[in-house]
């Protein structure tokens, strides 16, 4: 799909082509224009050029969004079921959908209460699972930080039940935690002052250091998907048995590469081969004197795991 | 003490505010979310008799509708009455004089719904229609509720414009605020002191009411 949208009222400018399912990424800073970028593919900016089109055939005004604002609006003279509800209206998705839904995000004592009851975690999740319902084939899903309120335990429920539609669906996922890019986006667009600063796949953001994205591995560690950054990761070059670190793997160093004072380590899991990066100070690379193919420990706190999503 | 001016003020604020729901809510709702460049222009209409003399507005208002004008010999062709001097002029002046007091609160109400509100229900697939009549009607309800009482104070408390339409026609057009007018010229202090306290009385307890039942509403536009 290619998208080229400018404002010159709203000062951007965004060109770029995605495929047609999958989810991506906006990333950027506080005013970059990421909620304008979702709006634009809305249709709800009015004073732009927007140009959308599939294999050389324009779709817009003719694409069905589920779209999911950053403050999620619900109608406050409904209740919770009446909300959702009236978007089962407009959707071909049936009533035993929308309760697995509603039971996998833990919301069945909220369906006889008001919006104005509800906190801000529990608003935002009535409001995704309403996104959720409305996605149908060739809907294109667009939300706008949508688990920024949710605790870690409802976020990675979240972010499973949103992975089960990437392979049908394309999704834009605006957040500013990377971590939730690194486990579940395909691509990523990096939004800067209204324009597409750069975008990638999450692959190559997470193993490149030219970006200003920490450098990440997702590896499996006890049957669980993990993503650790090579900010966390330490090496020796023996395991120690009075260390607090109970993560200790043996890797072998199979690309060193050097950025100004720091050097970011490649290393594969022996038992495995898994990859996994380490970033230390040049320094350290010096004193360990640490060499292509050789093998030393990686060692990295539980704390500073982020358990992917299953 | 004499209650048919009373009860006709309430029956002419009545058929007003009726009136005015009707031609208001559509108004409203497009003053509040139309882009038509006309906005500004019919919105400084609707508001003028707020700023207008009563007497600048009765003076226009009578000439529209005297008997030698379009409409006044329409209206006597149609009912074999005249408009002047009538209740339905003074239904028609009445509308015109308290429209602002109507619409403006409704206005304000559609605004605080903010178009947010209407964005989420277009993002679900909901028609414009749809949207008015399921959502931004209901979350309004405290809003038109309290532009309607307001309409229906307002209409009840006018003199001038009323005067210069409808004139001093007992059961007719002598609502209770001419009445009291009545009353003070020949001295009839006493009556005139017991039909303006019960205007007071209402007036005052709506207001009360308004206020301690719709904080968020504006009370004045």
């Amino acid at each position: 799909m290619n998208v080229d949208i400018t404002s010159k009222h709203l000062n951007y400018d965004y060109n770029f082509t995605v495929a047609d399912t999958g989810i991506i990424g906006v990333y950027g800073i506080s005013g970059s224009g990421k909620s304008s970028l979702l709006m634009a593919l809305a249709g709800y900016e009015k004073n732009h050029k927007a140009v959308i089109e599939h294999k050389g055939k324009s779709l817009s005004g003719t694409i069905k969004c589920s779209y999911m604002s950053q403050h999620p609006i619900l109608f406050s003279h409904w209740t919770i079921l009446e909300n959702l509800e009236f978007a089962l209206k407009y959707t071909t998705n049936n009533r035993s959908i929308l309760n697995a839904l509603i039971r996998k995000l833990s919301c069945s004592h909220l369906l006889n209460k008001l919006p104005d009851q509800l906190s801000g975690g529990e608003k935002q999740r009535i409001a995704f699972i309403r996104a959720l319902i409305l996605i149908e084939k060739n809907t294109i899903v667009l939300l706008d930080e949508p688990f920024s309120a949710l605790d870690n335990k409802l976020r990675k429920e979240a972010l499973n039940l949103l992975d089960k539609y990437k392979a049908k669906n394309l999704i834009f996922l605006v957040t500013h935690e990377i971590s939730e890019l690194y486990q579940i986006a395909n691509e990523l667009l990096y939004i800067k002052q209204g324009k597409i600063h750069y975008q990638d796949s999450i692959e190559n953001i997470m193993s490149d250091n030219l970006h200003d994205l920490p450098v990440a591995s997702k590896i499996v560690i006890n049957t669980v998907k993990q993503i650790i950054y090579a900010d966390d990761v330490s090496i020796s070059l023996t395991k120690h048995a009075d260390s607090s670190i109970i993560h200790q793997l043996a890797v072998t160093i199979k690309n060193i590469r050097l950025f100004e004072d720091i050097a970011l380590l490649e290393l594969l899991l022996i038992e495995d081969q898994q990859r996994l990066f380490a970033k230390i100070t040049q320094e350290s690379l010096k004193h360990l004197k640490l060499q292509l193919n050789q093998e030393v420990i990686a060692n990295f706190k539980s704390t500073s795991i982020k358990q992917s999503h299953e | 003490m004499d209650l048919t001016s009373l009860w006709l003020s309430f029956k002419l604020a009545a058929v007003t505010v009726v009136i005015l729901l009707a031609i208001g809510i559509p108004l409203a709702k497009w003053l509040a979310f139309s882009n038509n460049k006309a906005v500004p222009i019919v919105n400084s209409l609707v508001v003028l008799p707020l700023v207008l003399p009563p007497t600048v507005l009765g003076f226009y208002l009578l000439s529209i509708m005297r008997n030698e004008s379009w409409l006044g010999s329409l209206f006597i062709q149609l009912t074999n009455t005249q408009l002047i001097f009538s209740f339905t002029g003074l239904v028609i002046a009445s509308v015109v004089y308290s429209l602002p007091f109507v619409v403006q609160p409704m206005v304000a109400t559609f605004n605080n719904i903010g178009a947010d509100t209407v964005k989420t229900a277009q993002s679900i697939g909901a028609s414009k229609r749809t949207i008015f009549w399921k959502i931004i009607l209901p979350l309004s309800k405290k809003g038109i509720v309290s532009a309607s009482i307001l309409g229906f104070v307002h209409t009840l408390g006018e003199f001038g414009v009323v005067l210069m339409i409808g004139g001093n026609i007992p059961n007719q057009t002598r609502v209770v605020s001419i009445e009291i007018f009545n009353h003070v010229e020949n001295l009839e202090l006493h009556q005139a002191n017991q039909l303006s306290l019960i205007l007071l009385v209402i007036s005052f307890s709506v207001i009360l009411w308004m206020n301690f039942n719709n904080r968020d509403t504006q009370v004045i536009p």
